[in-house]
C-alpha cells in the first residue's frame, strides 16, 4: 500500500498505525506562531472501535490499510466461525472468528443486515445496525399498569443479549435496541 | 477556489490597506523574495532554491530585508509580498501566503496594537463579529499572566518535566514532541498548552502580550516583567498578527541565534548560516515596533469563510 503523509491525511482514509487498521476520523494542521508544527487527528481504530486523539508531527507519514466495508447478511454461526453473505447479488461468503465478531454480533439474529469490515480481505469487525428490533426470551414477569415508577429489569432477547426494559415489557415482546449504547427504545412498531 | 466577489472582497481589502498607510505616509517598499540567508527559527523551513552559483531561499518573511532598509533610510515602511514556508499545509496555512509587514519608527508595541486596530477599522465591509468587537477596546491577555493564573508558576521558570506533564494531561496523546533539555522544548510545550488549555476561555478576539523569554525570536525582553515585549492577534483561534518592539543589539541577536542553532542540532535540523548583514543592520535601525499580518488569513476572517483555499486562488495542493 501507498504512504499517506499527514498532509494527505483527509476523515475516511484508513492508515496503519502501530500495526493495527485505523480510520482518519478528522485531521487539522495546526503551528503556534514560532511553534513546532504538528497534525491533531482524530483516529478509530477498526480492530476496537476506539476513537481518541493523537497529534503527529507534520510530514510523518503513515502506511495505507487495506481497509473496505461491505453491507452484508448474517447466515449462521458453527459455533467456531460466523457466516455473511455479500448483499451485492455476488453470493460471496465470508466467515468471521469471535474477535471480529465481539460486540457487534449479539445484536444480530440470522438473515439480518450488517456492516463488516475487512482488512486485507480478513472480516476484523461486524457493526450491526444503529437500530434493531429483537424479541425477548426471558424476564421476570410484567407488572401491569406499571408504567409510571420507571423502575426497569434485565431481559434476554433472542440473540443472546441482555438489555434493561422497564417493568411493564413481557416475554414474546418485541421490542427496539440502540446497539449503539445497548438501551431500550420502545416496543417494536411493527410487532 | 475563490468565488469571484470574494476575489473582489480581497482586492478592496488591499486597496483600502494602501490607502490607510499612504494616509499616515507610510511608504509601500519591495524587498527580494529570493535571498542568500534563510531564517534561522528553528520552527520555520525555507524552501532551497538550488542555483549553480548560490544557494538562496525563499524568505519566510520579509523581516530581514525590511530591517535593512530601515536602517539605510530610518523610516516608516511596509511591504505586501508573498512568503513562503516549507511544510505549512493545512485549512488556515499556505507554503506560499501574501503577507503586509510595517516597521513605525518611535511607536511603542502599545501604539503598533492601536494601529493594528486602526487598520481593521479601515477596511470595507466589516463582519458583524468585529463591528460589534470594536465598539469596545480589544482585551488584551498577559501570556504570562495567563499562564501563573493556570499552572500557578511563571513560564520562564517551570521545570520542563512539569510543562512535559501538563502537556500529556490535555487529553491527546501528543507524539509529535519529544523532551529535549532546551529552551526550544520549552517553548512548544508552552505553544501546546496554550492553545490546547488557555486560548480556548480567552474569547473569540484579542491580543496576547507578554510572552515568555524563549519566545522572545527578535523582540526586547522588557527587564521589569521578564517578558518578551511582543503582541499576537488571534481572530477566534487564528493568529492573524505578529508584532514585535522590535530587537536591535547585534551581541542579543548572535546569542538568540546560537540557541537557536543548539535547537536545530538537537532535532537534526539543518545549520543556518548566521546573516551578519541583517544582524549589523539590526544596531542602525531606529528604535521601532513591527508587525506582519497574513492577508489571506484577513480576507479569510473578514469574509467569514473556514478556509484559506476560498479566499487563495489556486492553494496547494492546486498550486
Amino acid at each position: 500500500m501507498a504512504n499517506y503523509s499527514t498532509n494527505e491525511f483527509k476523515s475516511g482514509l484508513k492508515v496503519l498505525l502501530e500495526g493495527d487498521p485505523c480510520s482518519i476520523v478528522e485531521n487539522e494542521f495546526v503551528k503556534p506562531g514560532k511553534g513546532q508544527a504538528f497534525n491533531r487527528v482524530r483516529l478509530k481504530n477498526l480492530k476496537t472501535g476506539r476513537v481518541w486523539e493523537r497529534t503527529f508531527k507534520s510530514g510523518e507519514s503513515l502506511e495505507g490499510a487495506d481497509v473496505m466495508e461491505y453491507e452484508m447478511e448474517y447466515m449462521y454461526s458453527d459455533g467456531e466461525y460466523w457466516h455473511f453473505m455479500k448483499t451485492d447479488d455476488s453470493y460471496e461468503q465470508i466467515a468471521a472468528d469471535k474477535e471480529a465478531v465481539s460486540e457487534g454480533i449479539q445484536w444480530l439474529k440470522e438473515n439480518s443486515r450488517c456492516t463488516v469490515t475487512l482488512w486485507n480481505d480478513v472480516p476484523i469487525l461486524v457493526v450491526a445496525p444503529n437500530f434493531v428490533d429483537l424479541d425477548i426470551v426471558e424476564t421476570d414477569p410484567g407488572l401491569k399498569g406499571d408504567t409510571a415508577t420507571g423502575g426497569s429489569k434485565p431481559a434476554t432477547l433472542s440473540t443472546g443479549a441482555v438489555v434493561k426494559v422497564p417493568l411493564f415489557i413481557n416475554i414474546g415482546e418485541s421490542i427496539r435496541v440502540d446497539t449503539r449504547t445497548g438501551e431500550y427504545q420502545g416496543r417494536s412498531k411493527s410487532a | 477556489m475563490p468565488t469571484w466577489p470574494a476575489l473582489k472582497a480581497r482586492a478592496k481589502v488591499l486597496a483600502a490597506i494602501r490607502r490607510f498607510f499612504e494616509a499616515r505616509s507610510v511608504t509601500e517598499v519591495s524587498t527580494p523574495s529570493l535571498s542568500r540567508s534563510g531564517t534561522f527559527d528553528a520552527q520555520l523551513s525555507s524552501f532551497e532554491v538550488s542555483d549553480p552559483a548560490d544557494k538562496l531561499f525563499l524568505q519566510t518573511s520579509p523581516e530581514y530585508a525590511l530591517k535593512r532598509a530601515l536602517a539605510v533610510y530610518g523610516e516608516a515602511i511596509f511591504e505586501i509580498t508573498p512568503a513562503f514556508r516549507r511544510g505549512d499545509q493545512g485549512s488556515q496555512h499556505n507554503p506560499e501566503f501574501t503577507m503586509l509587514e510595517w516597521y513605525r519608527p518611535g511607536l511603542s508595541l502599545s501604539g503598533l496594537m492601536a494601529e493594528v486596530v486602526d487598520l481593521l477599522n479601515a477596511l470595507p465591509e466589516a463582519p458583524e463579529i468585529w463591528r460589534a468587537q470594536s465598539k469596545v477596546d480589544l482585551p488584551v491577555y498577559s501570556f504570562r499572566a495567563v499562564f501563573e493564573q493556570r499552572f500557578g508558576v511563571n513560564p520562564n521558570e517551570a521545570a520542563l518535566s512539569s510543562l512535559w506533564q501538563w502537556v500529556q494531561e490535555t487529553g491527546a496523546e501528543v507524539t509529535h514532541l519529544a523532551p529535549h533539555d532546551d529552551d526550544q522544548f520549552r517553548s512548544d510545550c508552552l505553544d501546546f498548552l496554550f492553545l490546547e488549555v488557555l486560548q480556548p476561555s480567552l474569547g473569540d478576539i484579542f491580543f496576547l502580550t507578554e510572552f515568555p523569554r524563549c519566545q522572545a525570536a527578535l523582540a526586547e525582553i522588557d527587564p521589569k516583567t521578564d517578558t518578551a515585549q511582543r503582541f499576537e492577534l488571534y481572530w477566534q483561534g487564528t493568529e492573524l498578527a505578529n508584532g514585535y518592539l522590535e530587537l536591535r543589539d547585534p551581541a542579543v541577536i548572535l546569542s538568540r541565534h546560537t540557541v537557536m542553532a543548539t535547537a536545530r542540532v538537537n532535532r537534526g535540523l539543518p545549520n543556518i548560516a548566521f546573516d551578519n548583514a541583517f544582524a549589523e543592520a539590526s544596531a542602525l535601525m531606529p528604535p521601532c515596533a513591527g508587525v506582519a499580518l497574513g492577508i489571506d488569513r484577513l480576507v479569510m476572517v473578514w469574509l467569514k469563510a473556514k478556509t484559506l483555499s476560498e479566499v487563495q486562488l489556486f492553494s496547494w495542493p492546486n498550486h
